[in-house]
């Protein structure tokens, strides 16, 4: 059945693809647009199936198709069609019924401009969907890498702790073994410094946050250490310590040097006498803003002024010598030594 | 193995007693000694296997009156010493030779000689403690630790033992 003339002519004169339809969905005309959007010979696309020229899945274009025959009301719907480096293009579409004086038709138009921006838009979703695709691949991947970061982080942890005690070992065994009283004397030094390393040690990766340690805990730990490795049980001890965190890199320094300065007390404050009190006492702020405070005092024979420092005193001086950090040594009755660091 | 590991017929050997050197387990005030009148020492046998490591818990252990009654350093060690030595309570420590787990074999001592460890490890964290639960830990030691906390550990753990018996 041929399209009515008339109506083929209004068709021609549109800028937009259309075609006239019968109830079969064979194309009875369209116009040159439609031809050119097609990219195919006007003359062959009369008497073709619809179906046949566009690549919509045909359980959707035939319900399309039989909605728009049904309507007099323009229905919005699409069709798929392949551009020219093949890809699917979805095209906008709008139909309905018209009667003319041939029979009733339905009238196709397609929406290219639509098609164009809906392309755009389909290019910048498809983009936007790659980079979301790598982007979640690169997470993937990092997340993989940091579990990887603290397996072997966690491995590298255990393997220092367990070398530590292995050295720990070495020197109580060392110590054990040692007839000599200063030989045993020197290597139980030795030991309660890795010792005083090792807790702070432990005590970081006792948590998650490895930035530093609870203060006030550190020590208290390190005088039960030192106290019950001299034996001196008839020693009055009292720690105060105020809540602090030390940051790791200090804890080492504060470490060592409140094991010296505890360890010299024990050795060597209460040489002539059966009892004693030591204190230790840490708090968070010195004089000076920023720096943690470490007194550890003790009622014994004092120090001489004259007295040559000991190795003990020397590691202290050494130890605070970075900036910010301090010794002081004070004298009369008992000996009251003071370190600062800063936090 | 470790290079420093002993061939393991030369672990597996009966109760030591403290070296020449050592002070008297007396001195140390603790359990007292097996060798003298009074309460036979816990026995413990203890899974470690650095050598180096189970060296120096030994002598510590034995110093604070203990009996360590052998030093394995896998699974089929600890099950022969166990057998032959009947210990009270275990020092396990986590990685052993061999691919063992020390907390499956603290879950396997328990469950067929209904004996407990006190574990030793230096990477002790929340998932550990889960999966170690039906052994009925006795305690958790972290390394690394001195002489005296090894000694008041396992002073605890044997306490907690006899409490559960």
């Amino acid at each position: 059945m041929p399209a009515n003339p008339d109506a083929a002519a209004v068709l021609d004169a549109l800028d937009e693809p259309a075609f006239l339809l019968d109830r079969g969905g064979v194309v009875r005309h369209a116009n040159p647009a439609a031809a050119q959007f097609l990219r195919r010979p006007l003359a062959t696309l009369n008497g073709q199936p619809l179906a046949a020229l566009v690549a919509s899945p045909a359980d959707r274009l035939a319900p399309f198709l039989d909605l728009c025959a049904r309507s007099s009301q323009s229905m919005v719907g699409g069709l798929v069609v392949t551009d020219q480096e093949g890809r699917s293009l979805s095209c906008p579409a709008r139909g309905c019924r018209i009667a003319l004086a041939g029979g009733a038709f339905t009238l196709l138009r397609l929406q290219v401009g639509e098609a164009k921006r809906f392309r755009a838009l389909t290019d910048k979703t498809i983009s936007l969907n790659a980079e979301l695709t790598e982007n979640k691949r690169i997470r993937r991947d990092l997340k993989l890498a940091l579990e990887e970061k603290e397996v072997l982080l966690r491995e590298v942890n255990h393997r220092v702790k367990n070398n530590l005690q292995m050295l720990q070992g070495v020197l109580s065994l060392t110590e054990r073994a040692t007839a000599d009283e200063r030989s045993r004397e020197a290597v139980r030094s030795v030991r309660l410094r890795v010792e005083a390393m090792g807790l702070v040690q432990r005590l970081l990766y006792q948590k998650d946050d490895v930035s530093g340690i609870d203060g006030a805990a550190f020590i208290r730990l390190l005088v039960d250490n030192c106290v019950s490795a001299f034996g001196r049980s008839d020693i009055a001890v009292t720690t105060t310590c105020e809540p602090v965190e030390v940051r790791s890199d200090t804890a080492f320094l504060l470490g060592l040097a409140a094991n010296e300065l505890i360890t010299n007390a024990l050795k060597y404050a209460f040489t002539d006498r059966p009892a004693g009190a030591l204190a230790v006492d840490l708090t968070p702020h010195g004089q000076r803003a920023g720096v943690i405070r470490l007194v550890v005092a003790d009622d014994g024979v004092g120090m001489a002024a004259d007295a040559p420092p000991g190795t003990g005193l020397a590691l202290v001086r050494h130890l605070v010598r970075r900036p910010g950090g301090s010794f002081s040594v004070e004298s009369s009755r008992g000996t009251r030594c003071i370190v600062e660091f800063p936090i | 193995m470790s290079s420093l590991a002993p061939a393991p017929s030369a672990r597996l050997r009966p109760v030591p007693r403290p070296s020449a050197g050592l002070r008297a387990a007396a001195d140390a005030g603790t359990c007292g000694d097996s060798a003298s009148a009074g309460p036979l020492p816990v026995k413990v046998l203890v899974c470690e296997d650095d050598w180096l490591i189970a060296s120096s818990i030994e002598n510590v252990l034995a110093e604070a009156g203990f009996a360590v009654v052998g030093i394995a350093a896998d699974a089929d060690e600890a099950l022969l010493l166990l057998r032959r030595e009947r210990p009270d309570l275990v020092l396990m420590d986590i990685q052993l030779q061999n691919g063992t787990n020390g907390i499956d074999l603290a879950r396997q001592l328990f469950d067929r000689f209904a004996l407990r460890s006190l574990f030793v490890s230096g990477n002790v964290n929340d998932a550990a403690r889960l999966t170690a639960a039906p052994a009925q830990p006795l305690g958790w030691l972290h390394k690394p630790f001195s002489d005296d906390e090894l000694a008041a550990a396992v002073r605890a753990a044997a306490g907690r033992d006899d409490d559960r018996h």
